[in-house]
């Protein structure tokens, strides 16, 4: 992301210039002007006008991999906290493989207040919970010695880089399982100081998101002899 | 009053109401067949309490007021030892509709007690130096209460009309015989003279309803307004107190109204100083 | 623009001219916790306002299913008045906190959130006179902190009538001891009128002279507002090397 033509925008604030764009995230149409309702960056593709906020609530989309903690009992399932501005829902269907007698399941047998997963959303009704499983490739109960590191979700955009430029510099040089939830948490599965370099990585990505040569910069650190875990190679 | 305008629990009647005041706009008309700048019947009636040393029944259409004016003895404000001290607290009862329950007065309720306040106060209608009894040791209190008994909107021109009608007709202690006098029991028993009364304010609710100018919003023109605001102007035509109730306005959307309450508080005034006996002096 | 407001060479109290705004900063992110936060510095006011949200809300029966509720809680810290002030919400902050409130849901696009509330709390640290229409100004600058999306900014300032004089952004002295205090606050990128109070004396024409010259002042703060959001993204760009 070059820093020269990037536009701040405003809430209220008009656009100009892309009368013929659809309004997306971020964007409203009032009458046949298009006006920003967020603080953020001005991103303009094919035919649509949207702002990438400088900071968000996680707003989930079906399809997102996320990483929540259950935090209560259901009827029929967990409820579990994927830092948005509501809960999810994990219904035991989604949960427990193959056929089992509802009346007998007990919940915490399965996963209990605490458990860690990475789900993926399936459903976001426009209100109530949402709707998450685990039943799906990389997807579970997350197990072992794991640390987390907390973003703002717009910040995922930044780590991920363009075309993974970004994170894969990352994974060459800190080894371990780094696993990144659309929710803006990270899991991330190795020694503990190579968790604390992946962690002042990600905040100074988090602080300077939009430095020019930030990239170049990270990897300045990262090789700095500071990148190597414990066992000197990566995963 | 708020709660309806939000729609959250209302009733079938209500929202029925609501969608017929749209329409009836949209087609150039209101309820009953009223101007766009007339007011609702309006009824005034004072002395109607007799342990008060003032009081007064308003009904704007379906909405009542009563307010009543009350007397204690007590020591000024220490930045103001030459005046006496006035409250106004004003509540909407239980009965007045559905959505009210009892308990601690809510946000709408505190607004509408201010700004009947404000209205009375900034207009200097009441001369609180001549409320006091002993400079700086000894002064009158005078409160002023009201209550909404029913809800069918325009609550503040309601309630204001009642406060300013009853202190019309109020008559207090006169101060030179409340020297020894220490508590209201004994106040009460003092010689009562009229309240000296320097200005009438009158307040004009405006709302804006699908972009049209509405006076005297009944309860579903509330729920349906734009934008909610109330003016009260002093006999000199001046402005003494303003408040927008909810929504937002075109600038040249408030001057519009500043323009039309102006024209109504006159009308309003004669109206009131006629019913009171009075002449406007 | 006339001169009428400026033109006399009154000279108000702490030295202003009447068309002139005390100093003013405002700064963003200044709570960690809070998802937005802003500080407003206004002669001497010094107010923050901090915003939670959207987020879940109990008790439920009070949602809306179509929209969020905003709630919005003004108060007055003990030591922020000359004379010591009983922390329990008072009157004066009970209405306050609604006319704040009613202006900024007008702003806040609160049907992308039903169910939900967002909470802004703006606490008065030290009061000197207008702090309604800064806290609003300050609100609004921390709700686009957390990315709460709006139609538009609000901004707010005063105007008076002090010495017969039309004054902008009045002083806890001037509102004492003057004729007449009119506080407003705009969406100004819109052109409407969120928030309109006064009390006081003033004829028709000095209310629009007044008014005009209170949109002058908002809009000085408009920038300020913009400024602040700005050096937050600033921040961001920079390298330490």
């Amino acid at each position: 992301m070059s820093g020269s033509e990037r536009k701040i925008v405003f809430p209220g604030e008009q656009i100009r210039g892309y009368g013929s764009y659809a309004p997306g995230e971020g964007v409203i149409k009032q009458g046949d002007k298009l006006t920003s309702c967020l603080f953020g960056i001005l991103s303009v593709s094919r035919r649509e006008v949207s702002v990438i906020p400088y900071k968000e609530v996680y707003r989930p989309k079906k399809g997102d991999v996320v990483v929540g903690v259950v935090v209560g009992y259901g009827n029929s399932g967990w409820f579990v906290d994927i830092g948005s501005y509501t809960k999810a829902f994990l219904h035991v269907s989604e949960v427990i493989k193959g056929r089992f007698d509802s009346r007998n399941v007990e919940l915490s047998d399965h996963l209990k207040i605490g458990d860690v997963i990475i789900a993926k959303v399936t459903d976001v009704p426009r209100i109530g919970y949402f709707q998450i499983t685990i039943k799906g490739k990389d997807l579970g109960k997350v197990t072992g010695d794991a640390y987390f590191i907390k973003v703002n979700p717009v910040k995922l955009r930044r780590i991920i880089g363009r075309r993974g430029s970004m994170i894969n510099l990352i994974k060459d040089h800190i080894g371990g399982e780094i696993i990144l939830g659309k929710n803006g948490v990270i899991v991330y599965k190795d020694g503990y100081e190579s968790f604390q370099k992946l962690k002042n990585i990600i905040n100074l990505i988090s602080e300077k998101t939009f430095a020019s040569g930030l990239t170049a910069h990270v990897a300045e650190l990262l090789s700095k002899g500071s990148g190597r875990d414990e066992r000197g190679k990566r995963q | 009053m708020i709660a309806v305008r939000e729609l959250r629990r209302a009733t079938l009647m209500d929202m029925l109401r609501v969608k017929e005041a749209k329409k009836l706009i949209r087609d150039n008309r209101r309820a009953n067949g009223r101007g766009f700048l007339e007011y609702r019947e309006i009824t005034i009636k004072t002395n109607v309490i007799e342990k008060a040393y003032g009081s007064a029944y308003v009904s704007i259409g379906d909405t009542i007021a009563i307010a009543g004016i009350h007397f204690d003895v007590g020591t000024p404000f220490p930045d103001s030892p030459n005046e006496g001290i006035l409250i106004s607290e004003g509540e909407v009862l239980p009965t007045a509709s559905f959505y009210v329950e009892p308990g601690p007065p809510t946000e709408e309720e505190i607004e509408l007690s201010r700004i009947v306040d404000r209205g009375i106060r900034s207009s200097g209608m009441i001369d609180l130096s001549k409320m006091v009894v002993v400079p700086g040791e000894k002064v009158l209190k005078l409160f002023i209460d009201f209550n909404i008994l029913n809800d069918d909107g325009n609550l503040v021109d309601a309630a204001s009309l009642a406060a300013v009608a009853a202190l019309l007709t109020t008559k207090y202690p006169n101060p030179e015989e409340v020297i020894d006098i220490n508590n209201a029991q004994e106040l009460s028993r003092v010689k009562r003279i009229p309240l000296p009364v320097r200005d009438v304010p009158i307040t004009v609710t405006t709302a804006v309803v699908e972009g049209r100018y509405l006076v005297d919003p009944c309860l579903p023109e509330e729920a349906a307004a734009d934008a909610i605001l109330t003016i009260t102007h002093t006999r000199n035509d001046e402005v003494c107190a303003m408040q927008l109730l909810t929504g937002e306005l075109d600038y040249n959307q408030f001057f519009d109204i500043l323009d039309i309450a102006l024209e109504k508080s006159r009308e309003i005034r004669r109206m009131l100083l006629s019913q009171v006996g009075w002449s406007d002096d | 623009m006339s001169g009428e407001s400026g033109s006399s060479g009154y000279v108000r109290r702490d030295g202003r001219r009447p068309d002139e705004l005390r100093p003013f900063s405002i700064r963003t992110g200044v709570f960690r916790n809070a998802d937005g936060s802003a500080e407003i510095k206004l002669g001497g006011n010094w107010i923050v306002v901090a915003v939670y949200g959207p987020r879940e809300h109990f008790p439920k029966s009070q949602l809306s299913q179509d929209k969020a509720i905003l709630n919005c809680r003004y108060h007055m810290a003990p030591y922020s008045t000359s004379e010591r002030k009983s922390p329990k919400p008072s009157r004066r902050e009970i209405e306050l906190s609604k006319v704040i409130k009613t202006a900024l849901e007008r702003a806040i696009l609160l049907d992308q959130y039903p169910e939900m509330c967002i909470d802004v709390y703006i606490e008065v640290l030290q009061a000197a006179g207008s702090t309604r229409v800064a806290s609003i100004t300050a609100a609004s600058v921390a709700l686009a902190d957390a990315g709460i999306p709006m139609r538009d900014m609000v901004v707010g300032c005063s105007v008076g009538k002090v010495d017969g004089q039309i004054v902008l952004d009045i002083s806890e002295e001037e509102d004492k001891e003057g004729e007449a205090d009119l506080p407003i606050a705009i969406m100004p990128n819109l052109r409407k009128i969120v928030l309109l109070q006064m009390d006081g004396k003033m004829t028709h024409d000095e209310i629009k002279r007044a008014f005009e010259l209170a949109l002058k002042g908002a809009m000085q703060l408009h920038e300020e507002q913009i400024r602040a959001l700005m050096r937050r993204i600033e921040e961001m760009g920079e390298l330490k090397r």
